[in-house]
């Protein structure tokens, strides 16, 4: 009854517990703008969320939303009302249309979500495929099609062109390539080993700044297999009857950023390493000069003859303390939870080999998803920010602590367990008094585990909106800045020295004296 | 006094029935049966795996029977009722079977404080105990991996006293002590049992201390129960070509000086 019981109230704990961590979805009189992983993304949502702001609406800005996949499930949830988009990534990779769809027929089929395409921004940012100039030297490489001749030549690509459809399989199966060496990378990482020789041909987004630092040859598409990829804003249909004057502002940029202007603002954060809030601000700045005349603000543009963005953007960057305490929070509310409910289900399979069978498996199998696949299984349920990465955190503590549970109290010394019985205690006390603290260091041991472990696992929450140091760790990443990965990664090192060193202390606190005076021994 | 309990009337404090076990097909225990009558003390006497040990275990229902039933107290022995019948027999084994992360006062109280006594009640228990079995006042305080093999011993028939049990069971209670602390347990071992009235049941592999501990010894080889008598009967009426075997051994050891 008493074990009934505890594992119950631990269930609902853990309910209550993510309830309280998890944020609130947009609310009605706010405008949620949402971007994804690249800097690119970042500076637009960031330009949208001053539009709206300083058209008098309460906007904020979700960044560093993982791949497509994360932000369209946010938007579609209503979790964000809009995002930078660009239409070929539309036509493929979310509506999986062949061919290239025009305007019209993409927003026709958006429509049925409930989603609406703005016309485009002015800026067309495809893919492309680019080697280093020698490269392109040495193999006479110009156009896609040459690297038919050279199978061996090293391909670093990112995951989401490898995936796609429209992205590598495509392209090889429509030029008729077979290369041998193609490897997954994540895209700012490319440049590097582009850079340093240890790939030789990457792809390539055709804004990237990169581009005219390194110096890149990009191979023409003689066969014409990428589609446009147009920015163009994403959105719900309802934001413009709920937020007209933001819909009216965010309007003003479409048409109005051209390829060098964004190429410029790229550059800013990816290779001065200036705050996208400051790169937004100054393509704010560029692009709605009281020069072009602006067209479609209803009047907006005869207040407000020149752009002047704010410059405290409240909430718009946690401090590093912010993110640590963020990261503590996700990482210790999570290990509550699993402890709550890991520890009553270690008990309960050391009852028993069939729920052992059942409990140990389940939690295994949790174990060995990817941390990114299990956010994208849980995004369409319970959208983005904190609910997913607390339930990702929590499942992934389960394993260490419910198997450490369950080995500690099955591998007690069998006279200890038989004196226990022999005495006449009820199983209840035989749990509590005897068994529970002879396992107490296995237990406590397995929580150490599943801590120091959730201290880099939660890292990824800063790629759906979750905070915490993955923020700094994938923003820095992202625009290949190594200081503002070490904002991230110093810390988190420090949080798991500082997490085994509290665990220390918790095992003098909770570990009885009895037992350590054996692990010391006499 | 009398020798094979088997007849006797059944005012039997422990008393086995045709008990017998195997375990994956290996049988441990032929069917065997013993009683134990108020007051008297029984030593199981054989090699290590013999069968002994199972005996003490069957009596406190800790092994589930193939055949045959189990009395305590009067009280036929059933799994329902099991848990409540220990706590009429206290049960000692080798090195005390102490709990490591509790204190020697708090492994004598478990049972006590989870029946529900009072803190005073317990206290004037334990002080009562500690003098008995005459454990010095600061070892109480003590962990079981501070104590001596001796005191370890000590507090472990403490906790088997605690509730004061009208049965014993002790299994190889001094094996792990040095000769010296051995014997002078031994001592007190028997004046405790004759002071205290109690029904003892011993398990031990060496005959001379069951035969120190006076009473009936019941030889065991093989998962029976050869023969059960005093030293005297088994001497001059062997009931198994074993028994002579076994005390000429323990005799040559006892001259040797290699005793265990």
């Amino acid at each position: 009854m008493i074990r009934c019981r505890s594992v119950l109230s631990g269930v609902v704990l853990a309910g209550i517990l993510l309830g309280v961590g998890g944020r609130v979805p947009a609310a009605d009189g706010q405008v949620t703008v949402g971007s994804k992983a690249f800097e690119e993304s970042w500076i637009l949502g960031e330009a949208l969320t001053t539009l709206a702001r300083d058209a008098g609406a309460a906007a904020r800005h979700t960044s560093n939303l993982g791949g497509t996949d994360v932000v369209y499930a946010a938007l579609k949830r209503g979790d964000v009302d809009l995002y930078p988009e660009y239409t070929g990534t539309i036509a493929e990779a979310i509506l999986k249309t062949s061919g290239r769809a025009d305007l019209a027929h993409l927003r026709a089929a958006v429509a049925k979500e409930g989603l609406g395409i703005s016309d485009p921004l002015g800026f067309n940012n495809s893919y492309a495929l680019g080697v280093t100039q020698e490269t392109a030297a040495r193999y006479s490489l110009r156009r896609i099609s040459d690297l038919a001749r050279h199978p061996d030549l090293r391909l670093a690509l990112t995951h989401e062109l490898l995936q796609r459809k429209d992205g590598w399989p495509g392209v090889s199966a429509h030029y008729g390539l077979r290369m041998r060496n193609v490897q997954g990378i994540q895209h700012a990482l490319a440049y590097t080993a582009v850079r340093t020789g240890q790939a030789d041909v990457i792809d390539i987004y055709t804004t990237d700044a990169q581009i005219e630092r390194l110096k890149l040859v990009l191979l023409e598409d003689d066969r014409h297999f990428f589609p446009p990829y147009d920015a163009v804003l994403l959105y719900r249909l309802d934001l413009p009857q709920r937020q007209p004057a933001a819909w009216a502002a965010m309007q003003r940029l479409l048409g109005r950023i051209d390829e060098p202007a964004m190429i410029r603002a790229n550059a800013q954060v990816t290779l001065d390493h200036r705050t996208q809030e400051q790169a937004a601000a100054d393509l704010l700045r560029e692009v709605l000069a009281p020069a072009a005349p602006a067209g479609g603000a209803k009047g907006q543009t005869s207040r407000k003859p020149e752009f002047v963005p704010q410059t405290a953007l409240p909430g718009a960057s946690p401090s590093l303390l912010g993110h640590t305490l963020k990261h503590l929070q996700l990482v210790g509310l999570s290990l509550l939870a699993a402890a709550l409910l890991g520890i009553p289900l270690g008990v309960l399979a050391s009852r028993s080999r069939g729920i052992a069978a059942v409990v140990l498996s389940i939690t295994g199998v949790l174990q060995t998803i990817p941390s990114l696949a299990l956010l994208a299984f849980l995004i369409p349920i319970l959208g983005i920010y904190d609910p997913p990465a607390y339930v990702a955190l929590f499942l992934y503590s389960l394993l260490p602590i419910v198997r450490n549970t369950f080995t500690g109290l099955t591998t007690l010394p069998p006279h200890l367990a038989e004196a226990a019985e022999a005495l006449g205690l009820a199983p209840a006390a035989q749990l509590w008094r005897v068994r529970l603290p002879l396992a107490s260091p296995a237990i406590l041991a397995g929580l150490k585990t599943s801590a120091v472990i959730n201290v880099g696992t939660a890292t990824l929450a800063g790629l759906i909106g979750a905070g915490g140091l993955g923020d700094p760790i994938w923003r820095g990443l992202q625009t290949n800045d190594h200081a503002l990965i070490l904002q991230g990664a110093a810390p988190a090192a420090c949080l798991a020295l500082l997490v085994q060193l509290a665990f220390d202390l918790l095992d003098r606190c909770l570990v009885p004296r009895g037992l350590r005076l054996r692990a010391d021994g006499d | 006094m009398r020798a094979r309990g088997l007849w006797e009337g059944d005012n039997s404090v422990i008393q086995l029935d045709q008990v017998s076990k195997s375990y994956a097909g290996r049988c441990v225990l032929q069917p065997t049966s013993l009683q134990v009558m108020p007051g008297q003390t029984v030593s199981l006497v054989g090699q290590s795996g013999s069968g002994k040990s199972t005996v003490l275990r069957i009596v406190l229902g800790l092994i589930r029977l193939d055949g045959g039933s189990v009395a305590l107290n009067g009280a036929p022995l059933t799994p329902g009722n099991a848990r409540r019948l220990r706590h009429g027999a206290g049960y000692v084994i080798q090195d005390g079977g102490l709990f490591p992360h509790l204190t020697a006062a708090d492994n004598v109280v478990l049972l006590a404080r989870h029946l529900g006594w009072d803190a005073g009640r317990r206290t004037a228990r334990v002080r009562e105990l500690a003098e008995m079995v005459r454990l010095p006042e600061d070892a109480l305080g003590r962990y079981p991996q501070q104590l001596s093999g001796g005191q370890r011993q000590r507090v472990g028939l403490m906790r088997a006293l605690m509730l004061d049990p009208p049965v014993l069971l002790l299994d190889e209670p001094l094996g792990a002590l040095d000769p010296l602390t051995r014997a002078e347990l031994q001592r007190e071992l028997r004046a405790l049992f004759s002071q205290l009235r109690k029904t003892v049941l011993l398990v031990t592999h060496d005959l001379g201390e069951a035969a120190y501990f006076g009473g009936n010894i019941g030889v065991m080889h093989a998962g029976r129960l050869l023969q059960l008598g005093t030293l005297c009967e088994l001497r001059e009426a062997p009931a198994d070509p074993y028994v002579p075997a076994l005390i000429a051994a323990q005799q040559q050891a006892a001259l040797t000086g290699t005793a265990a």
